[in-house]
């Protein structure tokens, strides 16, 4: 199939669309949908269409263009946008609007792209179905009964829609791979460092990564090379050469002396049939493709999520001590100091955070921190030289995203701990600091997608990239679209 | 209350230091480093702890700091790791304070600290590490409490000290070398008013050849060295009477009150602190090679105590002068500047500046004063090589302080120029003595005194330019002669 | 790390008292719960043997300094504009007795 970010960027080269035309089309496709799926907590559709027009006229007028010129993007709410509300899902930043715009935002502007508007999240991206947005979840375009997966739900599920050409999420724990995977997209986490963080509002600041999610491969490339690359404001980018050119890679490209591996880790018991069943169908298509499958061990996988949940939310706890009523955001009033952040933090903050501050903050507090947070550190060290020792044996490594499909918006709600255990597969990307990605690979019984993960080595996106785009091409799934209604832009 | 009995007590002080350093810009983000701006002037999404930014370390502090901790002999470690300190405060603006935890830029080292009688002691340091200030909170509106953010995120150096001062005078000597090394380094401007350099202290006391310390009492808002002693003071003397008392000195934070000069325990019940350190992840560890650690050690200028030394046996001069020149930079180099337009007298130039210039214009601003070190220098030559007297030269230098030019050009437009023509002089004491006949008759009366008389009687009439010796010696010789050849 | 009790009511609070969360005692009833078996979840990590495992704090690279001048630049009056309360350029809160 062809990508409709690069397809939609050709059309623009070459006069056979305008921007404001696409613009339209998307944001009528918003209005005709989005009642249904609250995939967007705002849509800018005057500054959209401003954007639009003025690039069309920048392309009248003959002027070079940036990559992305006039083409329609979305932006999970945990960007920074000048002038634009930003709420992070939460109600503590209702009504704020930043004073500056994230580096990613930045350079997406720079590269031309027309931002429609924010799109929606779980409330500070602590959440895998959307469900702990403030605003109320976003739907599964595949299954309104559905989550489409979180925390970048309403980024993922906008996409799936048609409602964006692409859009920006971010991705803590599994927070783009996830929501791709169970809305039938790709998403992309890339390398630790490869994207800067400046300007997106802080989950987990070791293993917060920005990345795209696309309907394609190719797309998803075109996004992440307008926006990746080294940052003066982030101190933990990397000064590490981007490749260029990434969505030009060959059509129908066999995958002849690329060794994956396959960890038995991921594929034991507790993976839903039609997600075994779907991965392992993949397996086979790599292999018809030339790919060697290999073997490969990841013993400590399994204290991920233990790992994780400590690291995290410990991250997190400091990270939102800002959120005091001081500066910005909400407030409640109190008899003194001490009462009106007790009021204000209790009222900002819904219950997902809240669990996981009282978690971080325990991890942290005098006593526990060694048996904790520190502990949880050094089993990140475990995992990770268990994906650095596989990695050094093959080119990537792959799994599923997520023990199962979109499961309906409800049913974990009240079971914190069995949310935060299907994070299973893809936490260890972002406990090793490694890229890792999304792509569909067919569905299960109920007609949900099923995705899946390929992990690479540092810096190396290029290599899963080149990979999935192989498999994209040999399989189309996709070209598979939800039954929404009217066609897609 | 009494004073401790120094025979029976022991008093035991430890000081942490909080030194602004005086970069551009402030530790993590671009904004300028200075004071006295309007609230939030000197603010960004940064320093405002907006969501969503990133601090990115600035390089000048930690050559500052660096710099700090090699004249002061302390271990620089090649890795260093900042750290998140959590409390809730509304000038705090993160809810936490980025700072240095078990993995200092810094540690070891000491201050040397010359008491009164001359002796110098090595004060051991036990750590020094970077971290950023919070901004001010003020609490003088009737129902709330104000904060400006222009000072969060200044660079600040921890200095922590080990608890091994021993008296008040001693713990203001240790803030004094320690004040003057700073200001001598150009890393502080040291301006306590301001709040660049702060001071709080642990006090214990025990008994006399008792190893284990007492139980200490912090005490906070100490701005003056003076404050600083006479808070030490105080506060050893309220441990003693305690514990002779028979009662327990308790742990706790106190505040230092410089009017009603007593400490008070801090109002309302002080929480438990759990500041909950954590490897701040937004920051690497701080990397530094083997070369960039030499090169701090390898810039430092000449410090005070050794540039007393210097100045003491080079130059000949007392300790105190030397103490009095070197107790500011700025004040040393002028000296030095000023030595070098007449390198002949060290002593000289000296007492210039120490009773002349230093009664006129304050040693901060010597500088950049209206006499130049080179002018003041030449103006010592001028007397020396007697083109005018001690006298004139007063005269002249309240002229260069006027703005009104070199000593030359002040002598010669002034026509200030000391008479050293025998023949004139000799001209001159013959007029007076013949114009004061009843003077003449009371010193041939033994009257030996109205010589005085006359000395003053012919400078005022050469306008105060004679040479005084020749003056002396030529009455001398004709009152003599007068005597005998009537 | 097993022998640690599960989380009381008291021990929320406490946390939530670090953590300047006002909850409610439905709040800290459900949290004493819900934390006490993720408690028991992670202590699996009991089992490593992680005797001089370094703990990783984040990826290495970067570390770069500032270059002097990067400053993103507000406008006046920007630094409070979203404050709840201000004063005449400062940031307001209710008054804290030193």
């Amino acid at each position: 199939m062809s990508s409709p970010l690069c397809a939609a960027r050709e059309a623009l080269e070459r006069g056979e669309r305008s921007s404001v035309e696409l613009t339209r089309a998307c944001l009528a496709r918003i209005e005709a949908t989005d009642a249904r799926l609250s995939a967007w907590l705002h849509v800018d559709a005057d500054g959209a269409l401003a954007q639009a027009a003025a690039v069309d006229a920048r392309r009248a007028r003959g002027e070079r263009l940036g990559p992305l010129a006039g083409v329609p993007v979305g932006l999970k709410d945990i960007f920074l946008t000048r002038d634009l509300p930003t709420t992070c899902g939460s109600r503590i930043l209702e009504g704020y609007r930043p004073p500056y715009d994230a580096t990613v935002v930045a350079r997406l502007r720079a590269a031309g792209a027309v931002i429609l508007g924010k799109q929606n999240m779980d409330a500070f991206a602590m959440g895998s179905s959307n469900e702990n947005s403030a605003f109320g979840a976003a739907h599964n375009p595949w299954d309104l009964e559905r989550t489409p997966g979180g925390s970048s739900g309403g980024s993922a599920a906008a996409v799936a829609a048609g409602h964006c050409f692409g859009a920006l999420g971010t991705d803590t724990g599994g927070s783009i791979r996830q929501p791709a995977s169970f809305c039938g997209v790709v998403g992309l986490k890339p390398t630790y460092g490869r994207v800067s963080r400046f300007g997106v509002i802080a989950f987990a600041s070791s293993l917060d990564q920005p990345g795209p999610i696309a309907r394609t491969v190719r797309d998803a490339a075109a996004l992440f090379e307008a926006c990746a690359g080294p940052d003066p404001h982030d101190a933990t980018s990397a000064e590490v050469p981007l490749p260029v050119g990434l969505e030009a890679m060959p059509r129908d490209a066999d995958l002849a002396g690329v060794r994956l591996g396959v960890p038995a880790e991921y594929f034991g018991e507790g993976l839903a049939p039609g997600v075994a069943a779907a991965t392992q169908a993949a397996l086979d298509q790599l292999r018809a493709l030339g790919a060697e499958l290999v073997d490969v061990h990841l013993p400590h996988a399994r204290y991920g999520v233990a790992a994780y949940y400590l690291v995290a939310t410990a991250e997190a706890s400091s990270n939102l001590a800002r959120f005091d009523g001081v500066r910005y955001g909400l407030r409640r009033a109190g008899a003194d100091l001490a009462a009106m952040y007790g009021a204000t933090r209790d009222a900002g903050f819904g219950l997902e955070v809240k669990r996981r501050i009282m978690l971080g903050t325990y991890a942290l507090s005098a006593g526990y921190y060694d048996a904790y947070y520190r502990k949880a550190s050094q089993a990140r060290t475990l995992v990770r030289r268990d994906f650095d020792a596989a990695l050094d044996t093959v080119d990537a490594i792959v799994t599923p995203v997520s023990p199962t499909t979109a499961f309906r918006l409800g049913e974990r709600v009240d079971d914190p701990l069995s949310m935060y255990l299907a994070d299973v597969f893809t936490i260890g990307c972002n406990l090793a600091g490694l890229p890792g990605l999304s792509v569909p690979c067919g569905f299960d019984e109920a007609r949900l997608p099923v995705g899946l993960q390929l992990i690479g080595r540092a810096f190396d996106e290029a290599t899963l990239l080149r990979i999935a785009a192989s498999y994209e091409d040999a399989t189309g799934w996709c070209g598979q679209r939800p039954a929404l209604g009217e066609e897609a832009p | 209350m009494s004073a401790p009995d120094d025979t029976a007590w022991e008093i035991v002080i430890g000081l942490e230091v909080h030194c602004q350093l005086a970069t551009a810009e402030k530790l993590f983000c671009g904004c300028p480093n200075r004071f006295g701006q309007p609230p939030n002037r000197d603010t960004c999404p940064i320093c405002l702890g907006l969501p969503g930014v990133l601090p990115v370390l600035n390089r000048q502090a930690v050559d500052f700091a660096l710099a700090v901790g090699a004249a002061l002999g302390c271990t620089a470690h090649p890795r260093s790791v900042f750290a998140r300190k959590h409390y809730f405060y509304p000038d705090l603006p993160k809810g936490y304070q980025i700072t240095q935890y078990d993995r200092p830029l810094l540690t070891g080292g000491a201050v040397p600290v010359e008491a009164e009688d001359g002796a110098v002691r090595a004060v051991p340091l036990t750590r020094i590490h970077l971290e950023e200030d919070a901004g001010k909170s003020t609490h003088d509106a009737a129902d709330a409490t104000l904060v400006d953010l222009n000072r969060a995120g200044v660079p600040l150096i921890e200095i922590v000290g080990e608890p091994a001062l021993r008296s008040a005078e001693e713990a203001g000597d240790y803030l004094r070398a320690l004040h003057a090394i700073v200001r001598y380094l150009g890393v502080s401007d040291g301006n306590m008013e301001e709040g660049s350099f702060r001071c709080d202290a642990n006090v214990s006391v025990r008994r006399r050849g008792q190893t284990s310390l007492g139980t200490r009492t912090e005490i906070k808002n100490l701005n003056t060295f003076k404050g600083v002693q006479r808070a030490l003071a105080y506060e050893a003397a309220r441990h003693v009477d305690l514990l002779e008392a028979g009662q327990a000195v308790v742990q706790e934070t106190r505040l230092w009150d410089d009017a009603a000069g007593r400490t008070r325990g801090m109002r309302g019940k002080e929480e438990a602190h759990d500041y909950r350190y954590f490897p701040e992840p937004d920051l690497p560890p701080v990397e530094l090679s083997e070369v960039e650690l030499r090169a701090a050690a390898e810039g430092l200028p000449e410090l005070p105590a050794a540039r007393r030394a210097r100045f003491v046996e080079a130059l000949e001069l007392s300790p105190y002068d030397a103490g009095v020149l070197t107790a500011e930079r700025a004040l040393a180099d002028y000296f030095e500047a000023a030595l070098a337009a007449h390198p002949g007298n060290a002593k000289g130039v000296c007492n210039w500046i120490t009773s002349e210039l230093l009664a006129r214009v304050p040693a901060t601003e010597i500088a950049t004063g209206p006499v130049a070190p080179g002018d003041l220098g030449r103006l010592v030559a001028l007397i020396d090589d007697d083109t005018i007297s001690g006298r004139i030269a007063k005269q002249v230098f309240d002229h260069m302080l006027a703005g009104e030019g070199t000593p030359d050009a002040i002598i010669e437009a002034r026509g200030l120029r000391q008479v050293t023509d025998t023949a004139a002089i000799e001209a001159a004491c013959r007029t007076i003595i013949a114009e004061h006949p009843d003077q003449l008759a009371q010193f041939r009366e033994g009257k030996t005194r109205v010589k005085g008389f006359f000395v003053g009687q012919v400078m005022k009439a050469t306008r105060g330019k004679a040479n005084p010796q020749q003056v002396n010696a030529l009455l001398d010789r004709l009152l003599a002669e007068d005597a005998t050849d009537p | 790390m097993s022998d640690r009790a599960p989380l009381d009511a008291d021990a929320v609070r406490h946390i939530a008292t670090l953590a300047r969360l006002g909850l409610s005692d439905d709040e800290v009833r459900l949290l004493a719960g819900q934390l006490t078996d993720v408690l028991r979840y992670v202590e699996q990590l009991g089992e490593l043997d992680t005797a001089g495992v370094e703990p990783t704090h984040a990826a290495a690279g970067g570390g770069a300094w500032r270059p002097p001048g990067l400053r993103i630049e507000l406008a006046e009056g920007d630094a409070t504009a979203a404050a709840p309360a201000a004063v005449e350029g400062q940031f307001s809160v209710p008054k804290v007795i030193g």
